[in-house]
């Protein structure tokens, strides 16, 4: 490319030169760049002359600061990070100081060819250990098939000495892989995510994570006692919990929680200190739940009056009859001020038990703007006192004000679905937008007549506008029914 | 300079290496750190701040992005994602896309930096070292000896 300068060619760069003045505080920069170039386009054709033009853009990528250059190579597959070592000279050793190491998924098999074996997948990871100077901030591990294997315990044993802040070991198949002693004298660590491991924290000894803001387990068995664990890593933001086994009762005390989500099977949950946790998801199995009793307080109180920085509520059928349980027919002494979005799923309208914990739920939050409920397909038999219940509510009871939007995900017009709807329509003041989606394709006929008995409810608010979506499986797609209410 | 606007917004004037002026709200050029610390030490109330390092045409494109990102609050996260998607691939090509980290990385704009390094990280995996050098024009400087030598210390990444 440079052979087609045939004139002067000068370029000066001073880019980004900083003085680094009063503790790094204060930054000037400046820049330089001259260009003096003459006589080298006489001969050149016009495609010579672009690329001529590139060519005075050479090489941008190759002038950015280090830090920068490392952190590009962070976001790409340690592969293709190891590969720019060919480049040129000043590439040659830039992925050797990189602060984070994947050997995800892909680590180890060449594009387009078949997993590696084992033995070497770990000469590779070795390999790359051995070059690899300076700090390592973060090491993520994927292990294809697990049979025994000491060598992990050794990466481990090599990063805890090494100050590691970031680490997830990740087996996806085979044996769970038993975490070892030297993991929990990783004491830098903030960020933790375990996907198919044999968890156990030798508690007795165990100092804590003193800054540990983020842990998230994924079929993991969980062999000590999870509640202790938590209490020691005090900086917890973030936790997720995901199909892990041998759970029974949650005790979350993690005063600086933020987001808690939980997935699988559970019996009881406890949220002790938690003045900060915003998101919260359950998403329990389905025989989740069913052994525990109501005590002397409601579950709907214990558990969010515990909750008092609420923001976004996940609850599925199992979580949300165990909030339920207990007599909550008078609006219990708990106000969530800042809950904005609830989300329930597979909820049956038509139990009384189920309803009044909805209705309840929706007092309690006086700032609600967005409602999403998935319905049950069963239907309650006895859905009559569901009904009279509905019929009795007085929308001014209601603080609905902010509501903006509502999600029925349903199975057909039953008549608790109907009269949800014609509550919600009555009390929401500034309701924008009712989103009505069949969980599947719904006869042209119930279609209408849903839409029909639903332009007839009264509603408060003169800029709702009703959105009915046909699920996609319908072989005939009709246009979404869209009708604004003036 | 600073003048304020009819909702009480401070504004800033911000000079771009090719001189052309952009005027802001303080909150939106207080998304890059660099800025937001020479507006803390008092070096606005002068004239407009000057940025040696960031063409206007860079710059209007770094100003866009603070301004979407300083008036979003949580709830837009996906919102937010979506905007992201369009605007690097609104900046272009991968020589726009390293001038725009060059400039978010001293303006020192972290969740910009991120975008578009990830973006670049995209762009680069799965192409070849020449692929690689003709993108950037990078001068592979490398006699065929060396680059062979080289190629084995890293002989994995290459099979």
């Amino acid at each position: 490319m440079y052979i087609l300068f045939k004139g002067m060619f000068l370029r000066l760069s001073f880019l980004n030169v900083a003085y680094n003045v009063g503790g790094g505080r204060k930054l000037m920069f400046f820049s330089l760049e001259l260009c003096f170039s003459d006589g080298f386009q006489g001969d050149c054709s016009a495609d010579e002359e672009k690329r001529v033009c590139t060519a005075d853009y050479a090489d941008r990528i190759s002038d950015l600061p280090r830090n920068v250059l490392e952190k590009l190579l962070t976001c790409m597959p340690l592969r293709d990070a190891v590969r720019t070592c060919v480049l040129s000279k000043k590439w040659r050793y830039m992925w050797v100081t990189i602060p984070y190491l994947s050997f995800d998924d892909n680590f180890g098999r060449p594009p387009g060819k078949s997993q590696p074996t084992m033995d070497k997948l770990l000469l590779n990871i070795f390999q790359v250990l051995l070059r690899h100077q300076g700090s390592l901030e973060g090491f993520a591990l994927s292990i294809p098939y697990l049979r025994s294997c000491p060598e992990i315990d050794q990466f481990i044993l090599f990063l805890s000495g090494k100050g590691i802040n970031l680490l997830r070991i990740k087996i996806l198949s085979g044996d769970p892989y038993k975490l070892p002693l030297s993991l929990f004298s990783c004491q830098k660590l903030s960020y933790l995510h375990l996907c198919s491991c044999v968890f156990n924290p030798p508690l007795g000894s165990f100092q804590g994570f003193s800054r540990l803001a983020t842990l998230k387990l994924e079929t993991v068995d969980i062999a000590a006692n999870l509640n202790d664990f938590i209490l020691k890593c005090p900086l917890l933001v973030t936790l997720a919990i995901n199909n892990c086994s041998q759970l029974d009762h949650l005790e979350i005390d993690a005063p600086n929680l933020n987001s808690f989500q939980f997935e699988g099977d559970l019996n009881s949950i406890c949220f002790k200190n938690t003045p900060l946790l915003e998101r919260v998801m359950i998403d329990a199995n389905k025989d989740s739940f069913t052994l525990s009793r109501q005590g002397s307080i409601s579950n709907f109180f214990k558990v969010f009056s515990s909750l008092p920085a609420l923001k976004i509520l996940t609850a599925s059928h199992p979580f949300f009859k165990y909030l339920a349980l207990g007599d909550i027919s008078e609006k219990p002494a708990v106000t969530l001020n800042r809950l904005k979005t609830i989300e329930l799923k597979d909820i049956c309208l038509g139990a009384v038990g189920e309803l009044s914990c909805a209705l309840c739920l929706i007092k309690c939050s006086p700032n609600l703007q967005e409602i999403c409920i998935e319905v049950n397909a069963q239907k309650d038999p006895n859905i009559n006192p569901a009904l009279d219940m509905l019929g009795v509510q007085d929308v001014s009871d209601y603080c609905l004000d902010k509501l903006k939007e509502v999600n029925l995900h349903i199975w057909s017009g039953t008549k608790d679905v109907m009269e949800f709807v014609k509550f919600l329509l009555a009390g929401s003041s500034v309701l924008e937008k009712m989103v009505i989606k069949p969980q599947k394709a719904l006869p042209s006929e119930d279609v209408v007549n849903i839409l029909k008995e639903i332009t007839c409810f009264r509603r408060a608010s003169p800029k709702a506008e009703l959105i009915f979506i046909d699920p996609p499986a319908q072989s005939n797609p009709k246009a979404n029914y869209s009708s604004r209410y003036y | 300079m600073s003048i304020t606007t009819e909702n009480n917004e401070k504004m800033i004037t911000l000079m771009s290496s090719d001189g052309e002026e952009f005027v802001v709200e303080e909150a939106v050029a207080a998304q890059s750190q660099t800025i937001k610390h020479l507006i803390e030490d008092g070096c606005s109330t002068e004239g407009s701040i000057p940025l040696p390092n960031v063409t206007g045409r860079v710059l209007s494109e770094v100003i866009q992005y603070c301004k979407k990102h300083s008036s979003s609050d949580d709830k837009e996260e996906k919102e937010l994602e979506a905007w992201d998607a369009e605007f690097v691939k609104a900046a272009d090509d991968h020589v726009a896309l390293t001038d725009l980290m060059m400039a978010a990385n001293f303006l020192d704009i972290k969740g910009l930096l991120d975008l578009v390094a990830q973006t670049l990280a995209n762009m680069i995996t799965g192409k070849s070292p020449e692929e690689v050098r003709r993108m950037w024009n990078i001068k592979n400087d490398f006699t065929p000896e060396e680059a062979e030598k080289v190629r084995k210390e890293n002989q994995w990444a290459f099979e």
